[in-house]
């Protein structure tokens, strides 16, 4: 028997496997990793009716042609890369029918940074560490590298699900063969939220709620202030370690000059130049600048969508407020 | 209140900060110093945490002066982690007689070892030798001297996968790091900055000053298994090898990695 596979015919951006990465590695130096857009890489497992921590393709800048051997369930979300099936236009966030040598195509997005596009039961590679994510880009084998084998060969292929049953299929009546379409109900429930979600990435302007640490509330008020009011540029030397902000000087004084520590994604370090850098999800696990603080969660996958030359606020909010908010986007997945 | 953030007094004079970072971490952060028996004492209280399962950490990070926790809040709220934190650092570390006794223990149950990492410190790999030299007053070569002769100890693992944060240097080597890091240093790179010296095991962004390359593999990857060179606690030393010796390393380490690749397969 065939196995089922999704084959990769060509990436001109970058294109990985993600989900939502290694727990519990950080103290062997290893960063998270994990889909850099939370929101729409739990978006596509919930309206496949996969687990929320399936492995989907993850895809920078569009720019992305393949096809499948079998017939699945499949959705597009994230960055809207106006997606074709056979040519034929088909909308994101969406879930649609791919049959057996149906072809996709993604160009690139004209805002946002991350598509994600996932299967009924997801890409089946292997797991290291607990997570089918990507390696950090030191680490890869050329073998777990779609890109440098892209390079070599014509195309790559991914295993999918051997074992789609019919609760991943629709059964014929839901399903408009000829424009791949299938109404599910778990879309209207979540219809509300890519509305906002959409109407937030037509924004080149984001706001990041953080949570302080001493250096901030350290900072004369005159400091906060100007901080808060003027906003800072995304620079284009941003990618999934962190994200380099351009604004005003932020001064750590010499007390706040300490011995490396431990890191976690979304915080908010100030090098020597006063330039603000975001650490995202391929971060250094330990480092040795001051720390503004973090940023929360539920904002870290608004920031990984924005592009370079967009504008980035930052406003202090409380860790039970962030929790709050994290508490809300855990219940809109249905998960832990 | 924006943060918690709270001091915990320990054996009358120490004092240890406890503060949370975002929604799912916090981290214990003992006095501002290098030293082996405090740093024995925050792999004991790791040990102590990872040991109690209903508290549903997910990992924890050791360095230099402070102890990562990463838990779920939704499992664990925060305030009885706190709680749980507290009692630890009052009871189990307090006691002046139990920080050696731990220090003992750890070092008993880790197979200390000695990693002597050879090094070559030319002008092609050592591309902030000249400028560490004139910044510290002090010749290439003294330079090198004070960075070989010399044993450290092994602080920290993070940063990316297998680098190792190791210290103290001589006072004479003591450098801010650069203040604007490069985004890109190779692999192997030998640097240094502050009372710190590491080998970058892979090619990344840094901001500290190179000093020379080694030939050496910062890790192996076996299994599905990642094993660091350099483990916390154990010592390192540098020594300085010349551009054939180099490439002769080099060479070895190509042929090991394609050797075990086709028996792995």
């Amino acid at each position: 028997m065939l196995e089922n596979k999704v084959t990769i015919i060509s990436a001109q951006g970058h294109i990985s496997i993600q989900d939502l990465g290694r727990k519990s590695s950080l103290h062997l130096g290893f960063p998270m990793s994990g889909a850099a857009d939370e929101y729409s890489y739990l978006s596509a497992n919930y309206l496949l009716n996969n687990q929320s921590n399936t492995a989907a393709l993850e895809v920078t800048f569009g720019q992305v042609s393949l096809t499948v051997n079998c017939n699945s369930t499949f959705i597009i979300t994230g960055a809207n890369c106006n997606a074709t099936i056979n040519n034929k236009p088909i909308k994101h966030w969406q879930v649609y029918f791919i049959k057996e040598n149906d072809l996709l195509k993604l160009s690139a997005p004209r805002k946002g940074v991350y598509s994600y596009i996932n299967f009924a039961g997801g890409i089946q590679t292997k797991s290291y560490l607990g997570s089918k994510s990507q390696l950090p880009i030191q680490l890869l084998v050329t073998a777990d590298n779609i890109l440098e084998q892209l390079k070599g060969k014509k195309q790559v292929s991914l295993p999918l699900a051997n074992n789609l049953t019919k609760q991943s299929l629709p059964n014929s009546k839901s399903v408009n063969l000829e424009k791949n379409q299938i109404e599910i109900n778990r879309l209207e429930k979540h219809a509300i939220s890519i509305k906002n979600w959409q109407k937030n990435y037509q924004q080149s302007h984001l706001t990041l709620r953080f949570i302080p640490q001493p250096l901030w509330q350290n900072l004369p008020l005159k400091q906060q202030a100007k901080i808060k009011q003027q906003p800072y540029l995304l620079t284009a030397r941003s990618n999934k370690m962190g994200y380099r902000l351009q604004g005003n000087e932020i001064k750590a004084t010499a007390e706040s000059i300490l011995l490396s520590k431990p890191v976690v994604y979304g915080c908010i370090q100030i090098p020597p130049d006063g330039q603000p850098i975001v650490l995202m999800k391929d971060h250094q696990t330990i480092g040795g600048y001051p720390i503004l603080g973090y940023v929360i969660k539920s904002d870290l996958f608004r920031l990984a969508q924005m592009r370079a030359n967009s504008t980035i606020s930052f406003e202090p909010v409380s860790l039970m407020q962030a929790q709050t908010l994290l508490q809300n986007f855990y219940q809109r997945f249905e998960f832990t | 209140m924006l943060n918690f953030h709270s001091s915990i007094v320990i054996n009358s004079r120490t004092t240890i900060i406890l503060s949370t970072l975002n929604e799912n971490s916090l981290l214990i952060t003992w006095p501002e110093q290098i030293s082996e028996l405090q740093h024995q004492a925050i792999i004991h209280c790791q040990q102590l945490l990872i040991a109690n399962k209903n508290l549903y950490i997910v990992d924890t990070v050791a360095s230099y002066n402070s102890l990562l926790i990463c838990y779920q809040f939704i499992k664990t709220p925060t305030k009885s982690l706190i709680n749980h934190i507290t009692l630890i650092l009052k009871t189990e570390l307090n006691n002046e007689l139990s920080h050696s006794k731990v220090g003992q223990q750890t070092k008993n149950n880790h197979q200390a070892k000695e990693v002597v990492i050879p090094v070559c410190y030319t002008e092609q790999y050592g591309w902030d030798l000249k400028h560490v030299a004139s910044s510290t007053g002090l010749t290439i070569n003294e330079v090198i001297e004070k960075h070989t002769n010399a044993s450290y100890n092994a602080y920290a693992l993070g940063f990316t996968p297998g680098f190792c944060y190791l210290a103290k240097t001589a006072d004479a080597l003591h450098l801010p790091r650069r203040s604007t890091p490069r985004t890109q240093i190779p692999r192997g790179a030998v640097a240094i900055a502050e009372q710190q010296t590491a080998v970058y095991p892979n090619q990344s962004p840094g901001g500290w000053h190179i000093l020379g390359q080694t030939p050496m593999s910062m890790y192996t990857l076996k299994n599905d298994s990642f094993i660091p060179k350099i483990n916390i606690g154990d010592t390192v030393r540098f020594k300085a090898i010349d551009q054939i010796t180099f490439e002769k390393i080099s060479k070895e380490y190509v042929d090991n990695y394609s050797r075990s690749k086709r028996v792995a397969k």
